[in-house]
């Protein structure tokens, strides 16, 4: 290779060409199609409204219907339970484990990036009500700032430990709390919005680590009589009546985010929509939990949540109700999915009588 | 129908995946292997076949939260952080 500057030749080795992979003309013409389509699709305001907003009940709708088929699903070839869950409800982090799709890895750390900005902010939105004594009681709005910030960085090592957990695990876990059954694996999760607290405020005065502390305290606690009312206040945003001086406040506030901060990186990858916040993303899970009844949010994801409807009612131009356009979004898609070529599209995959089967 | 183009034509009319995922994962179609190519391909037909078989309980449950939201956006209570202001 000859060298622009000095005209001699150059003895670096030449870069190698990307190999050029010709498509086939009906695959490529497929894939514009579909890309063109989904683009167009896509910038249109209802399409906008319903990824955004309607992703929160269809979650958990989902979750109510697939949950008999996922037994089915083992049929799937996928090595483990995460990674079938992941498919099934959000497939681009799936598509990490190929080369070739390294970008759909990308945009899902960035999709995930965002969804962790949004629920920091819920979280900041706590911290002031905080003051202002909305969150517990009227002391809490005397709540130690020092303490606040020691409790978010006990958060992330919490995390930390609690990542150990497979996804497998932790559905199992859910499972097993639904049934009301194993004390023993509930109470590692039971223990958490109760005992963290604890764990915490020892954590902090005592410099304890973590992982010595959780183990203390997943032992012998009992499961889901502590957990159903204890989660339905911290979940709701109910008063929490805090035992007198047995738990900092600050401490207490930390634990909240703590289990809300383990919670939401955990189930966000069971959320089709990643934009929804990690706050109202819980609720799926929640619905798991014995005591815990109906789709009531964090209010945090309740104020989200009403400003996208609000977005959307101006997105729309016209004060007409969203969710009527959500539903009629919707049910367009269902339609899609009846069409004769996606039908023959599925047949290539699971037969007929398979699909008659579920 | 060629199986790469059936899984394009599935992804197009996943109601699970939003904007993004499908534009990501059109694109990456040419590169997947056969058994990716069967994997997502049964994912989807699987995700198609369980959305069918319980389009009347998924839209009545939606509507219904749906419903519940809107009636509380409208009200005129006023939500900061975790706790309702009266």
């Amino acid at each position: 290779m000859k060298n622009p500057h000095t005209d001699a030749m150059d003895e670096s080795p030449e870069i190698p060409q990307k190999e050029q992979v010709v498509l086939p003309p009906e695959l490529e013409k497929a894939m514009s199609g579909a890309r063109d389509r989904v683009t167009a699709e896509a910038k249109r305001p209802e399409t906008d409204i319903l990824e955004r907003t309607a992703g929160l009940g269809f979650a958990a709708s989902m979750k109510e219907a697939i949950t008999p088929h996922t037994k089915k699903m083992g049929e799937v070839a996928f090595k483990d339970l995460k990674a079938m869950i992941m498919a099934t409800i959000s497939l681009v982090p799936l598509m990490s484990t190929g080369a070739s799709v390294a970008r759909a890895a990308e945009k899902a750390t960035r999709l995930e990036a965002k969804q962790l900005q949004l629920a920091t902010k819920a979280e900041k939105v706590a911290q002031k009500a905080s003051k202002s004594g909305v969150l517990v009681t009227k002391e809490i709005a005397a709540a130690d700032t020092a303490v606040w910030k020691a409790g978010v960085k006990a958060r992330e090592a919490f995390e930390a430990l609690v990542s150990k957990f497979s996804l497998a695990e932790l559905n199992q876990y859910k499972h097993l709390l639904a049934k009301g059954a194993d004390p023993r694996v509930a109470a590692r999760i039971a223990m958490l919005p109760v005992e963290r607290a604890a764990l915490f405020e020892k954590e902090i005065s005592t410099g304890v680590e973590m992982a010595k502390a959780f183990e203390h305290a997943s032992k012998g606690i009992d499961t889901t009589t502590k957990w159903a009312p204890f989660g339905e206040k911290l979940m709701f945003g109910k008063k929490m009546e805090i035992p007198a001086g047995k738990i900092k406040y600050g401490a207490r506030v930390g634990a909240e985010h703590v289990a809300e901060g383990w919670l939401h990186k955990t189930l966000h990858t069971l959320d089709p929509y990643p934009d929804v916040p990690g706050l109202v993303s819980m609720v799926g899970f929640l619905d798991l939990i014995p005591g815990v009844v109906g789709m009531e949010l964090v209010p945090a994801g309740w104020q989200m949540i009403a400003n996208k409807i609000q977005m959307g009612k101006e997105q729309l131009g016209m004060a007409s109700d969203v969710s009527k356009v959500i539903l009629n979004k919707l049910g367009v898609k269902f339609n899609k999915l009846k069409e004769p070529h996606v039908a023959r599209a599925a047949e290539v995959f699971m037969p007929q009588a398979a699909q008659a089967a579920i | 129908m060629n199986k790469k183009i059936a899984l394009v034509t599935l992804i197009e009319a996943s109601i699970l995946l939003s904007s993004d995922d499908k534009l990501a994962l059109i694109d990456a179609v040419p590169g997947f292997n056969e058994k990716q190519v069967m994997a997502l391909g049964k994912m989807l037909a699987e995700e198609r076949a369980v959305l069918l078989a319980n389009e009347e309980t998924i839209m009545q449950t939606i509507k219904t939260k749906l419903d519940a939201i809107s009636a509380e956006a409208q009200s005129d209570t006023v939500y900061i952080g975790t706790g309702k202001s009266s």
